[in-house]
């Protein structure tokens, strides 16, 4: 091998060059002509690559110098290695050159034959795949160049030069694809207008296409340019073609179809277009494509969905309102809109159904109600549930429609008192909780007794739910009359669950009194030597049970005056200190008739009818004020006493006639009495106390509550010390759960502590209040 | 320059603002100056604090000797009742009313309450010598002609909002039946038309709602915030905030008036 002249390096290795060059060109012939290439021929063409470049440094030693060149760069005078660089560029710029020639012939063959849309598309996917494997060839046979010159020359921050894969690519995008961008744009978008108008078509063409434009992104662009060939060249046009295909393709439908089909049309174009993403399109058009279609589908068409939605609620269309709502849901602020509409109307179905049931009636019958309520709740929740995917937006909506509907409606409207809710579904309860109540056995009173919690937590003034809900609870266990319980125990932990201990902690209360009772009773039982047939006592705590204390004078009959006399004395040994006072207003007896042979009869009687009739075990008849003196009972009240006890036959009165008073009559019993039941329930409550209780207790609430509301306001000014007007009363209706006071009601427990002295106003701040110690 | 005028000119009205300081208080020229400088020569200022304290300031050897304590106490005994020792309206021996009318002090008028007031009088109708002594001295007054003078000028005492609201806060007191909580309404209303006339722009409107409100008596406080309210509201209410700390009576009172404002109507209708 002869070596280069010191004096003209150059000149020598340009003879060699084009003799490596002529001998690489016919292998990249071979290669972009897709001959076949073995391996042996490979590796030729590689070493000749290799050789091409490794030329310059001919001499052994300076190709073991060539690595540590590479470390000492800045060192002076380096022929050899400037010599590279320039070999590199020549081998560089003459594969780029051969890239463009190729191309252009490729380009023109296309050209030439004049092809359109699905044929275009055909001959460019196939010399795009062709030229993408031969060209992965070349970049295979340049390995040398690309690891060492293009390397360097990348390192030394010339962004223009490219390894040669990606020369490859930048000259496809140059020569090849910016010349006919238009046509196969235009091609890939007509293929997928023809898929979208339903006919077959060759999605494999698209995607390669489409592919194309994707790859040319080079390697190690920044993200936001790696899809620059693809977003200029075809997302754009897609885009805009896209919009204009359902503008025009939604206005003409909706005119000839109705909202419910189209619904169903967009919703599946909607589809179609997101598998279209997954079919050929890059995954970065999704959201765009999707906002796009939305706007165009969804979104120019609100104010007829909306329309829509009120009659699909009125038709109960539940799956085309699952369908609108999907659609909707898509969009950032439609679904606020249809959630009033919602909301209204699951209020105006809920009030309709109220007055349905309660329309000009005097007494609502509690189970209509509440089945009532349930209905259309349970029909919304499982609309929400189904059509709205539960979304909290709904929820809420079916929420605040159940919290208004149910707490004023028109039979609250009606005894105008927002109480009557709460009030009504005690009641239900205690129908459901009572000894015979009519709800059919089939039914699991637990899952009714759930439901009644579903309307529970609408409940607003659930102090009123709680008064009532207390009073009947008293009812049933000092009669005895609970169905179970064990489901007694069930719903208070119920309401525990729901509003906390404090809620419950009476109830709670009078249940255990009711359990402990039972265990006193046998004890005492066996503290007396002989049994007491039928003998029982309850001792009910102080306080928490809605019994008053017993005010009126009352003597216990003789014949019970022993037993009384001795559950004391038991008592007072179980527990000394207490002390226990008799209800005798909520006490029971029994008593056996039996003036007439063979016909006997069980009344039971109140307490205050027992000590009456008993008396008639010694004489048949008495006056008024016998009576009177013997049992101690308030005039007015045993007046009334004894007139039930006459309207039940079982006394009469010596004149017999009704309605004044019976001071100055005699009173007989009646020996006629005759019935044919053998058990008769004598303790009926008096016709007005039924009414008046109710009334009482709806009264005391509101008595309760002014107490309730001071009562809150001293206890946060007493932590806060000083608070804003405004702010105390956020805080005051924040921290009362269990009704809701008004504005009013809370300035005039300010204004009441003030007067005590509780609090006072911040001098020259009139709106600052703060606590007095 | 400019201090030069300003000195030329302040010198100016500083004689002017003694003379007439002079003749506002009756004092001699060194009390005004001596109270004109105190109070940076703003002559309502200086006025409003002579009177509310006029032997702080009195600096005129001649006004000193002139408050004489023995003669206040002679005067006392002239109208005191003769069982007690107060100045009382007992039918009898109406002394109070003599005082007053010897005095040109009309019962009925609100000067009758700044002077009750002033010379801080606990219980209506009666004044204990004690509160007679004091209140003499502290006005600077031992004759009937130098109280008359002094009355002719009462008003000054609550031309300060801060003073006038001390004294509105203390006529609730005054007027109110001594022992008792509260300020009945008869009283309410009374002391109202005499304290806040010409104050209250809707004074008129709130008598008449009161009166015909159920509530029997007045408390405190709403007592003392009506007057922030009298002070602060605009006669269209415009500016009433219903989320404010008003008593309740004022809000009923704000809800009540509404519908019956002409103005109100017109403007909703001309706004929609």
């Amino acid at each position: 091998m002869t070596y280069p002249n010191q004096a003209n390096p150059h000149g020598m290795k340009q003879r060699d060059l084009e003799a490596f060059w002529a001998e690489l060109k016919i292998g990249i012939d071979q290669v972009y002509n897709k001959e076949n290439i073995d391996r042996k021929r490979y590796m030729q063409l590689y070493s000749c690559a290799y050789d091409y470049c490794a030329n310059v440094t001919g001499d052994t030693t300076a190709k073991a110098d060539l690595p540590r060149v590479t470390r000492k760069p800045s060192k002076p005078g380096t022929n050899k290695q400037q010599g590279a660089r320039f070999i590199g560029l020549e081998l560089y710029k003459r594969i780029k050159d051969y890239l463009e020639l190729h191309l252009q012939t490729c380009r023109e063959k296309i050209m030439e034959k004049d092809l359109q849309d699905e044929l275009l598309l055909e001959h460019y996917t196939k010399q795009w795949s062709d030229f993408k494997f031969s060209s992965r060839v070349l970049n295979g046979i340049c390995q040398y160049l690309n690891r060492h010159w293009v390397k360097r020359k990348r390192e030394e921050g010339n962004k223009r030069i490219y390894e040669i894969s990606d020369l490859a690519l930048v000259q496809w995008n140059e020569h090849m694809l910016s010349p006919l961008t238009s046509q196969v744009t235009k091609a890939i978008l007509v293929l997928i207008e023809k898929e979208r108008n339903g006919e077959l078509v060759n999605t494999g063409l698209i995607k390669t296409a489409i592919k194309s434009f994707v790859e040319l992104g080079l390697k190690g662009h920044a993200p936001e340019n790696k899809l620059k060939v693809y977003a200029q060249n075809f997302e754009h046009h897609f885009l805009a073609e896209t919009t204009c295909f359902y503008t025009n393709e939604s206005s003409s439908f909706l005119q000839q179809n109705p909202v419910p089909e189209y619904l169903k049309q967009a919703q599946k174009r909607l589809k179609e277009e997101m598998d279209r993403c997954d079919k050929y399109l890059d995954e970065s058009t999704r959201f765009e494509l999707e906002q796009k279609c939305v706007h165009v589908l969804v979104e120019k068409h609100l104010e007829l969905f909306f329309a829509e939605f009120v009659n699909l609620l009125d038709n109960d269309k539940n799956e085309d309102i699952g369908r609108m709502y999907e659609l909707v849901v898509r969009l950032p602020t439609g679904l606020q809109h249809l959630k009033n509409l919602l909301e209204n109307h699951i209020k105006s179905v809920g009030l309709k159904a109220v007055e349905a049931c309660g329309r000009g009636k005097d007494s609502v019958d509690p189970k209509e109600y509440v089945k009532a309520l349930l209905e259309v709740h349970k029909k919304y929740n499982d609309l929400v549930t189904t059509s709205f995917d539960k979304n909290p937006i709904f929820v809420q909506a079916l929420d605040k429609a159940c919290t208004a509907f149910m707490n004023k409606n028109c039979v609250s409207e009606t005894c105008n008192n927002t109480g009557k809710s709460p009030e009504l579904l005690a009641k239900y309860c205690n129908l459901l909780l009572k000894k015979s109540s009519r709800i059919s056995a089939g039914e699991d009173l637990e899952s009714i007794l759930n439901n009644v919690m579903v309307i529970f937590k609408y409940i607003l003034e659930k102090d009123v739910f709680q008064r009532f809900y207390r009073s009947l609870l008293a009812h049933r266990l000092v009669n005895d009359t609970s169905v179970s319980h064990d489901l007694e125990g069930t719903m208070i932990s119920n309401l525990k669950q729901e509003c906390g201990f404090e809620y419950t902690s009476k109830l709670q209360k009078m249940y255990t009194d009711t359990h402990t009772s039972r265990d006193l009773n046998d004890r005492f039982h066996e503290f007396c030597s002989t049994p007491i047939p039928g003998f029982s006592v309850m001792v009910l705590s102080d306080g928490s049970w809605p019994f008053p204390r017993p005010t009126s004078e009352f003597n216990v009959p003789p014949e019970l005056q022993v037993y009384h006399e001795k559950f004391s004395t038991f008592y007072d040994k179980q527990h000394s200190g207490r002390k226990l006072s008799w209800l005798y207003n909520q006490s029971k007896g029994e008593l056996e008739w039996s003036r007439k042979p063979k016909s006997t009869h069980r009344f039971q009687c109140t307490m205050f009818q027992t000590s009456i009739l008993l008396l008639f075990n010694h004489k048949d008849s008495y006056t008024f004020e016998e009576i009177q003196s013997n049992t101690a009972l308030d005039p007015e009240r045993l007046d009334q006493i004894l007139k039930q006890l006459i309207s039940f036959n079982v006394l009469k009165s010596s004149s017999g006639t009704e309605g004044s008073t019976l001071a100055a009559e005699n009173i007989d019993l009646n020996l006629d009495f005759s019935s044919r039941k053998i058990r008769i329930n004598l303790a009926m409550p008096l016709k007005t106390e039924a009414k008046q209780e109710t009334e009482q207790t709806h009264q005391s609430v509101r008595e309760d509550r002014n107490l309730v509301i001071q009562a809150r306001v001293v206890r946060i000014m007493k932590d806060r010390k000083r608070l804003k007007h405004s702010l105390l009363l956020a805080e005051v209706l924040h921290q009362l759960q269990n009704f809701q006071p008004s504005v009013q009601s809370i300035k005039k427990a300010i204004g009441i502590l003030i007067d005590k002295e509780y609090i006072d106003r911040v001098e020259n701040e009139n709106d600052v209040y703060q606590y007095r110690a | 320059m400019m201090n030069f005028q300003s000195k030329k000119s302040g010198s100016v009205s500083k004689d002017r603002m003694i003379a007439k300081f002079m003749q506002l208080t009756a004092t001699g020229e060194k009390t005004a100056n001596f109270c004109l400088s105190v109070h940076g020569w703003k002559l309502d200022e200086a006025c409003d604090y002579y009177f509310s304290n006029p032997e702080k300031y009195a600096r005129d050897h001649k006004h000193q000797i002139l408050v004489d304590r023995k003669k206040i106490q002679h005067l006392f005994d002239r109208y005191r009742d003769p069982s007690l020792d107060v100045i009382s309206v007992d039918p009898n021996h109406d002394g109070l009313l003599r005082f007053f009318q010897e005095i040109q002090l009309d019962v009925y008028s609100v000067h009758a309450l700044i002077f009750s007031w002033r010379l801080g009088v606990a219980v209506q109708g009666t004044i204990t010598r004690e509160e007679f002594s004091n209140g003499l001295m502290a006005l600077g007054c031992d004759s009937v002609d130098k109280l008359k003078t002094r009355v002719s000028q009462l008003d000054n005492d609550i031309r300060q909002p801060a003073k006038f609201k001390e004294f509105y806060g203390y006529t609730f007191t005054f007027a109110k039946d001594a022992g008792a909580k509260n300020l009945g309404i008869e009283d309410a209303l009374r002391t109202w038309k005499v304290v806040l006339a010409g104050r209250f722009p809707l004074l008129d409107e709130w008598c008449t709602f009161v009166a015909q409100h159920d509530r029997r008596s007045i408390t405190r406080d709403t007592w003392n915030l009506l007057l922030d309210f009298a002070l602060t509201i605009n006669s269209d209410l415009a500016n009433y905030d219903d989320e404010g700390a008003w008593p309740i009576l004022i809000d009923e009172f704000v809800d009540w008036l509404r519908p019956r404002l002409p103005s109100s109507a017109t403007t909703t209708t001309s706004m929609s």
